[in-house]
């Protein structure tokens, strides 16, 4: 075994050129594969440390629709009031119900204008949210402020060229609200650029009575979850003549999420294999090429007692080798280029942005390449296995 | 005037940083039509000589006239015209490129000149023709005989109608009567005007020429 | 020229494995920069060719809605307004919402459409793909009728809806008179139309319009009319956002979003083009190598340096062309099987794919570039050859 590394890598050393380029192939093959799945486990690890910290004992109940809405034209949602939240308060195992108004806005600081997210909270609302954000300055706001606002830290810096404090004035949708607080930085710029206000400041602000779009509610505990969203969906049904709402679990969010990343990593990954396939194509082509080249030298281990079974090995090894050494120096390069990935993503997204490179991962893309390897080996080492000593001898 | 001239011409070969004299200080003037051999054993230089006069390698100190023309501090690419037009090459290992067809060989140098690619072909054929392998035009060197090898390799050198012909070793690979037979096609080409330029350490053969030049150690020394 | 093509053919076809594998590399890397990009294509042109049926006389007015906000949105008044604007042929007001809907007790979320009854079809006729397929258009006068989008008549429900069943919408019953045929967009196919007062009095909001499709006039500036109906929305909304599109504008819209697709998947893709380069440098490196006599001769017969760098690259481009002429081609059955399955596992329209003859020329002429980048090496390193010492090899 050790003579056969020993002997493939003098060979790899003696045709410097070669054995550089065809290693590049696995090289860039196996880091371009490394990169891109760190992506999509980079997202996945983040989204489920966020939903942990939110924690597995909340449910969500929205209008149907409320996330995410494609193409075609604009829908109105059918908003809740205070009769759904009635009716959950009812319901046995729901320890909190907070009820919450989004909408989107123009804010104005001086001359600066900008669009962000408001979000009308209650006291429990404001409560739960104390459970995953951390205040960086100031306090949070009192269910009974109606002037009073607490800001994401991406309100604060960045999102106006002056810097917003506490004690500061936001004008929203032409009403001034003074800044009670500033959260602590989230790392994702949608989340660190929401502005928290009372509902009832919200919902005059709009102009939309009691309508609410949004109830987080918290479970007595983690087992009882699945029990009360069940409970939640067949009395909010039975409430408003229809399924026109969804209820979902932190679980269940989990999951949704999770089906789009799998996905997302693997059509990734998938195209980025097609380079290490050609890579695997170029470490044929070598050995094939050092096959001929050292027909003669074939001819001579065959004459001094070498048996098919040994040529077979020496070549086997030979490409073998490649795809470890590819495999290994390709990680190296993957674990750079998702470096450089996270730090562009994090730019343009956020801090929360992050790649990850599971050990799973690294093991498997170097056996992966080992395989491609000695696959894309089997049939010149085959080939060099069959000549003819005799001929092999002759050859020039 | 002379068609070849050295004037102090020596070449020196670095060789694991040791420095290797291949010729030391060689003059010596080939009139136009002459029909010379360089001779000397192995070792001696003359294969350094011969490629300093076809051009091939450049002096380390002293002058290679051809034509009257200095061509010791030359460009690569004006080595490579000179090469082209004044000077037919004829190896002892006949070096044609194997993947081509006689004819194609033939036609390498003319291509390489520019000439169009029917005059080529017809020149090509012509000179293969003159060398006797008038039917043997679309074998590949493989498909040859030693000597029809070496027929091709001197119609090949005749492509762009040259004033020298340079053969270094021509009958060294072939057995005597094709030997003979190389000899006589060079002799006739000489008899019509050509400078024929011949290396060899067969006595024999060499005897042959108007003037014979023998070296050894880098040095003329008859 | 031709002898460098004919030269470069020889010499490719000397090693026939060697060519062979080297431009498969080649081919596989063409092969995925073409299914990738065409993805992005065809997505293209059937959001173009959508956006053309839809007519680029029309304006589309919509209220921002995000997190679905109401009360501030577009109400019967602006319709009335926008039919007054010069150049405005015809104005359709449309109520579209998520809600509950129930057939033969299962129970699913649908978008409805609330349109007047009297419009429809004039609205949704000349929008490609909206033909019915059996039975009837809304009319005035229609109540608790409904009009299927495809999907909803063939497999929303786990039971088939045909015409003269009755669908349940926020738990009352709308008897079926009508169904579309498909038009491939989901969000259309999955969607059913009603009238629009009898739709806004059930959900509790009258007056309200969340979209106005408008129609200009022939000889009037779409452009024109357009700011004509931003600034009279202005008016009457202040502080409160909202789209006038024209068609060509959501075409462009639409079609820079998927051109970040294309770019990021191309891309990917393209890293095996660069392996495939490094492919063809192993293999021109190989020949050079294997053929430094031959490289001596041709420089003794008096080839140029340009001359035998030409040859090398020549080679070398030789493979980018082949490479790229079957990846291109493979590229192309490829795509028009993504296309079928796409057909029939997610329906028309879907995800569709296009090699135009654009992306054909640019595929097979990068897979060139590629080649002769991937030759410069070798045939740097074949110009520098010693003439005497490459014969003497």
């Amino acid at each position: 075994m050790i003579e056969y590394i020993k002997y493939s890598f003098r060979n790899m050393v003696q045709r410097k050129s070669r054995t550089f380029l065809t290693l590049s192939g696995i090289v860039i093959g196996i880091a371009v594969i490394v990169a891109m799945i760190s992506i999509g486990e980079g997202m996945r690890r983040t989204v489920n440390e966020q939903l942990d910290k939110v924690g597995a004992d909340k449910i969500y109940v929205s209008p149907a629709g409320f996330f995410g809405g494609g193409f075609g034209p604009p829908k109105e949602f059918v908003p809740f009031g205070n009769a759904e939240l009635r009716e959950i308060n009812t319901i046995p195992g729901v320890k909190k119900v907070a009820p919450m108004y989004f909408a989107s806005a123009k804010v104005k600081v001086g001359t600066e204008e900008v669009t962000a997210n408001i979000i009308g909270g209650t006291e429990e609302g404001i409560e739960l949210y104390r459970e995953f954000l951390t205040l960086k300055e100031g306090r949070y706001i009192d269910e009974t402020e109606t002037e009073a606002v607490f800001i994401g830290y991406y309100v604060s810096k960045g999102m106006f060229e002056k810097e917003i404090r506490v004690g500061d004035y936001l004008e929203i949708s032409g009403k001034k609200f003074r800044v009670t607080g500033i959260i602590e930085e989230i790392g994702s710029k949608p989340d660190d650029s929401q502005i928290y206000m009372s509902i009832k400041a919200a919902q005059s602000l709009f102009d939309v009575g009691d309508d609410i779009n949004f109830i987080m509610v918290q479970a007595d505990s983690k087992g009882v979850v699945g029990e009360v969203s069940k409970k939640i969906e067949e009395r909010l049904k039975k409430l408003r003549g229809g399924k026109d709402f969804e209820v979902l679990t932190t679980e269940d969010q989990a999951g949704q999420i999770n089906q789009v990343l799998d996905i997302l990593t693997f059509v990734l990954g998938g195209i980025a294999s097609v380079s290490l396939l050609v890579g695997g194509v170029i470490i044929m082509n070598t050995m094939l090429m050092s096959v001929i080249e050292r027909t003669r030298e074939i001819g001579i281990m065959k004459a001094t007692g070498a048996t098919n079974y040994r040529i077979l090995g020496v070549f086997l090894a030979e490409s073998s080798l490649v795809g470890l050494v590819g495999g290994a120096v390709g990680i190296i390069f993957g674990l750079v280029t998702s470096k450089m990935i996270e730090e562009i993503g994090q730019f343009y997204i956020g801090t929360l942005f992050e790649t990850y490179v599971s050990v799973t991962v690294l093991i498997g893309a170097l056996i992966f390449s080992i395989i491609v390897g000695s696959a894309s080996g089997a049939y010149p080492a085959w080939k060099a296995a069959k000549l003819d000593p005799v001929e092999a001898l002759r050859y020039e | 005037m002379d068609i070849v001239r050295l004037e102090g011409v020596e070449k020196t070969y670095l060789m694991d940083r040791v420095k290797v004299p291949a010729l030391r200080g060689i003059n010596l003037s080939i009139e136009k039509g002459d029909y010379v051999s360089i001779m000397g054993p192995s070792g001696s230089g003359k294969s350094t000589l011969m490629n300093l006069i076809g051009a091939l390698d450049r002096p380390t100190k002293g002058r290679v006239f051809i034509e009257g023309r200095d061509i010791s501090k030359l460009s690569d690419n004006s080595l490579a015209r000179i090469r082209r037009e004044k000077i037919g090459f004829v190896f002892q290992q006949f070096n044609l490129i194997p993947r081509l067809t006689a004819i194609e060989n033939v036609e390498l140098p003319m291509w390489f000149a520019g000439v169009p690619k029917v005059q080529r072909v017809k020149r090509a054929a012509e000179l293969l023709k003159l060398v006797g392998l008038g039917d043997r035009m679309k074998h590949r060197p493989t498909e040859l005989s030693g000597g029809e090898r070496q027929r091709v390799c001197i119609a090949r050198a005749l492509g762009n109608d040259p004033e020298i012909i340079l053969a270094d070793e021509p009958t060294g690979n072939l057995d005597t009567k094709s030997g003979e037979g190389i000899m006589r096609i060079l002799e006739e080409l000489n008899e019509r005007g050509k400078t024929i330029v011949l290396v060899t350490h067969e006595r024999e053969f060499g005897k042959r020429a108007n003037t014979i030049i023998k070296i050894r150690d880098g040095r003329i020394v008859g | 020229m031709l002898q460098y093509i004919e030269l470069s053919l020889k010499n490719l076809s000397y090693r026939k494995a060697r060519a062979i594998l080297t431009t498969l590399g080649v081919i596989i890397g063409i092969t995925a920069v073409v299914s990738m990009v065409s993805i992005g294509e065809g997505m293209t042109k059937a959001v173009r060719e959508q956006f053309e049926a839809f007519g680029t006389n029309k304006i589309l007015v919509t209220s921002t809605m995000e997190y679905g906000v109401r009360g501030k949105g577009l109400t019967d008044g602006d319709v009335s307004n926008i039919e007054d604007i010069v150049g405005v042929e015809f104005v359709s007001p449309m109520y579209s919402v998520a809600a509950g809907g129930e057939f033969k007790g299962e129970e699913k979320v649908i978008t409805v459409w609330g349109l007047d009854p009297g419009k429809a079809e004039r609205t949704f006729s000349d929008v490609g793909g909206y033909r019915l397929l059996k039975g009837r258009w809304l009319e005035p006068g229609d109540r608790n009728v409904v009009v299927l989008g495809y999907r909803v008549h063939d497999d929303f429900f786990k039971s088939k809806v045909e015409l003269g069943n009755s669908i349940k919408i926020q738990g009352e019953k709308f008897r079926v008179v009508g169904i579309f045929k498909e038009t491939g967009d989901p969000e259309h196919d999955e969607a059913v139309m009603v009238n629009i007062d009898k739709l806004r009095e059930l959900m509790g909001r009258e007056k309200s319009v969340t979209a106005i499709v408008v129609r200009v006039k022939p000889g009037y500036d779409v452009d024109e009319v357009r700011q004509k109906i931003e600034d009279s929305l202005e008016r009457r909304h202040e502080g409160v956002e909202f789209d006038v599109f024209t068609s060509q504008q959501l075409i462009n819209a639409i079609s820079s979003s998927l051109k970040v697709i294309q770019v990021v998947f191309g891309g990917i893709a393209g890293v095996s083009l660069i392996v495939g380069g490094i492919g063809i440098a192993n293999t021109m490196i190989m020949n050079v190598v294997e053929r430094t006599q031959e490289i001596g001769i041709m420089k003794a017969t008096g080839a140029t340096n340009s001359q035998v760098m030409r040859i090398f690259l020549f080679e070398s481009g030789v493979f980018g062309f082949f490479g790229g002429m079957i990846g291109v081609l493979i590229g192309y059955i490829i795509s028009t099987i993504i296309n079928e399955l796409a057909e029939n596992y997610l329906g028309p329209g879907v995800l569709t794919t296009a090699v135009t003859p654009s992306l054909a020329f640019y595929a097979i002429s990068f897979a060139i570039l590629a080649g002769v980048i991937s030759g410069l090496y070798p045939a740097y390193k074949a110009v520098k050859l010693d003439p005497v010492e490459a014969l003497r090899a």
